[in-house]
Order: C-alpha cells, then sequence, then structure tokens
C-alpha cells in the first residue's frame, strides 16, 4: 500500500454535490484514487471525459437530462476502453443489466459499504470487472430460474424511455430528454409495448412499478 | 476509420446486444427513418469472424438505407434455424426498408452493395436482394453456422 504508484485518476458523475463531496472525502482517504474531475449530468460528464481521459469514470444512472446510461454509451461510442462503474441507488438487477450492457464495467448501488465504492474503482482501473457481491449473486439467481427480467429483451434505449414512459413523461418530453425527435420516441415507444407484448402506458406503468423500477 | 475497429460489445455482449446498439445508434442519427429490430429465437454464440461479417453487413445496409433509400420505415430482422439432415444451423438475416428502391439493371451496384455480398461470400452464405423502383429494399441473407444433425464435414 506504500508504493509508489500512479494514482487512478477518476472522474465523478453525479447530480448531488452533497453526494460528490462525501465520496471524494472518502477516495481521498485511500491510497492511490485521485479525482481529477466532478459533473453533475451526464452531458457535462462527457466533455470532462474527452478533456481528461480519466482511468475510472464513476456514473450516477439516476441524472437531469441525458441519464447516466445514455451518457455511458456516449462514451464508450467515443472510446471504447472506456472504464465505468455505474453506481446507482437502484438495486433492480435490470439496471445492473442495463448499464452492463450499455458498456459499465462494475456496478454498485449506493446502499453499498464504503470500501467497496474503493475496491470498485481499484478493480476496474486494473481492468477487472466488478459487481457488488449481493448484486452479482442475485444476478447469477435470475440467470438461473430462467429468462431473467422481461426487460432483457430491450435495447438500453428502449429501457431508458421504458422508464420515462412509465413515470408519465411524454414522447416530445423525453424526445427532448434524450436528444431525439418526437416521431422517434413514439416509434421507440411502439417497439416497447409490442416487445413487452402491453397495449397502454397505464400496462407500461404497472409494469415498472411491479418490478421496482418505479415507486407506486 | 470506425469502420475497422471491431467493436468491444461485440465480442462482450455478443451480436445481439452489438446490433441493437447499433440501430439505436442509427436511429438516433437519422429522424426520418425509424429501423426497427427484432430477433426471433434465440441466436447463440456465433463464431468470431461470423459475427463481425453479419454485424458489418447489417451496418452496410444501413448505411445504403440513409445514403439511398428514401425510407421512413426499415426493418432488421435476425431468425435462427436449427440444424436439420439437410442444412446446417443457419442464420437468417432480413433486412427491409419501404423506400424508393432501385432498378438493378439501371444503377450501378455501389460499393456498399458489393462489400455485403463479399461478405456473404466469404461465410459460404446465401443472399436475395429483392427491389425495385419505388418498391423499397429487401435483403434476404442465409449464414449457415456449426455443422449439419449428422455433420459430415
Amino acid at each position: 500500500m506504500n508504493e509508489v504508484a500512479t494514482a487512478i485518476r477518476v472522474l465523478m458523475v453525479d447530480d448531488h454535490a452533497v453526494v460528490r463531496a462525501g465520496y471524494r472525502t472518502l477516495l481521498a482517504s485511500a491510497a492511490g484514487i485521485k479525482i481529477v474531475a466532478e459533473a453533475d449530468s451526464g452531458e457535462a460528464g462527457f466533455r470532462l471525459f474527452m478533456a481528461h481521459s480519466p482511468d475510472v469514470v464513476i456514473m450516477d444512472l439516476s441524472l437531469p437530462g441525458i441519464s447516466g446510461l445514455e451518457a455511458i454509451r456516449r462514451i464508450i461510442a467515443r472510446d471504447s476502453a472506456a472504464k465505468l462503474l455505474a453506481f446507482s441507488m437502484h438495486e433492480d438487477t435490470a439496471f445492473v443489466e442495463q448499464a452492463l450492457q450499455a458498456g459499465a464495467r462494475g456496478y454498485i448501488s449506493k446502499s453499498s459499504a464504503p470500501n467497496v465504492l474503493i475496491e470498485a474503482v481499484q478493480q476496474i482501473a486494473a481492468g477487472n470487472i466488478y459487481l457488488e457481491p449481493e448484486i452479482a449473486q442475485r444476478l447469477a439467481f435470475q440467470k438461473t430460474r430462467g429468462p431473467s427480467s422481461p426487460f432483457a429483451v430491450l435495447s438500453t434505449r428502449e429501457f431508458e424511455i421504458f422508464c420515462l414512459l412509465a413515470q408519465g413523461m411524454n414522447a416530445v418530453d423525453i424526445g427532448e430528454r434524450l436528444s431525439l425527435s418526437a416521431k422517434t420516441v413514439a416509434n421507440y415507444s411502439t417497439q416497447i409495448k409490442s416487445k413487452l407484448e402491453v397495449s397502454s402506458i397505464a400496462e407500461i406503468a404497472r409494469l415498472a412499478i411491479r418490478h421496482g423500477i418505479v415507486s407506486a | 476509420m470506425m469502420a475497422d475497429l471491431r467493436p468491444v460489445v461485440l465480442d462482450e455482449f455478443g451480436l445481439v446486444t452489438a446490433m441493437q446498439t447499433m440501430t439505436d445508434d442509427w436511429n438516433a442519427r437519422h429522424e426520418e427513418t425509424f429501423c426497427r429490430f427484432r430477433v426471433d429465437g434465440e441466436v447463440p454464440a456465433l463464431p468470431g469472424n461470423i459475427a463481425i461479417n453479419c454485424y458489418r453487413i447489417v451496418q452496410e445496409a444501413l448505411t445504403n438505407i440513409a445514403k439511398h433509400a428514401r425510407a421512413d420505415e426499415a426493418s432488421v430482422l435476425l431468425v435462427n434455424h436449427a440444424p436439420s439432415t439437410d442444412n446446417a444451423a443457419t442464420l437468417e438475416i432480413r433486412i427491409d426498408d419501404n423506400g424508393i428502391g432501385f432498378d438493378r439493371n439501371t444503377t450501378a451496384r455501389g460499393l456498399g452493395l458489393v462489400g455485403i455480398h463479399e461478405r456473404v461470400e466469404a461465410m459460404n452464405g446465401k443472399m436475395e436482394l429483392v427491389t425495385a423502383e419505388s418498391a423499397g429494399t429487401h435483403y434476404t441473407i442465409m449464414v449457415p453456422y456449426g455443422a449439419r444433425e449428422h455433420g459430415d464435414e
């Protein structure tokens, strides 16, 4: 631990200043980790990624504007070797699957112990994949029990639109948020309903509640 | 430039996720056309060169649609066919659009189409292209992978 090594350079993306401050203190206490930039939105996170080329990005999934999933997608599209750790209050495995599918190398929930974050950053920086043990176990359980969540058939983009539809947003608002035309969003909406075999937004909302993706 | 990089998503998550991501990106860049993506049945992990060739074929076809088709709808469908005594396990790729199509007698083949042909041939696959003016463009591509039921290869 006392060896002088190059510090792991971290970009942290979270919209809550208090949360960032807490993790800054936490990560500063770990040897060999240095936060080089912080962003409060996915857009800013993408820009800072391009500017700083950090070793690891800690990405909150629930962000204003483009979501964390979309930010992960954009970063991976630019640099397929980028090392991203998704960090979320969601413990539902559907989010975990989607984050990994979008290109994240790890996933931990905000309720995990402080040393888990440090461990995750170190593992991911070393080129490994890191899943919080509890989440990894649940994921494994689901896989062995047969087809996992019904959302596995959705692409990252579709899952993202599904979540926003479930929250009651309309195509225009979703389009603005994701930088898509309302028409494209409407087309996705049709495709999502067909893949999930539901016919209305109300059914989408019910499905989301049943799987703990939005709260009732 | 991008075309020469093997997408990481293809190796880590397989052809289906890679194609999903590709069509999502394509839809974000082409507001005038919406491309659906469906999979019929489970697509197993494919040998590396087959996966990348299939991926590039769909990429080329989508590029052609964006450049030439003036379509408002497009669709990519993957259908997996289990092996039989006559046929190896086969992946069927269908790519359709409702655009202006082209007359194959008067329109020179673009580079994209040549590239698709070469990739299909390299995999010992078969390709059928149906198009005519104002009739859209429809590709059906059959890519055998693995052995036949009583494989004598």
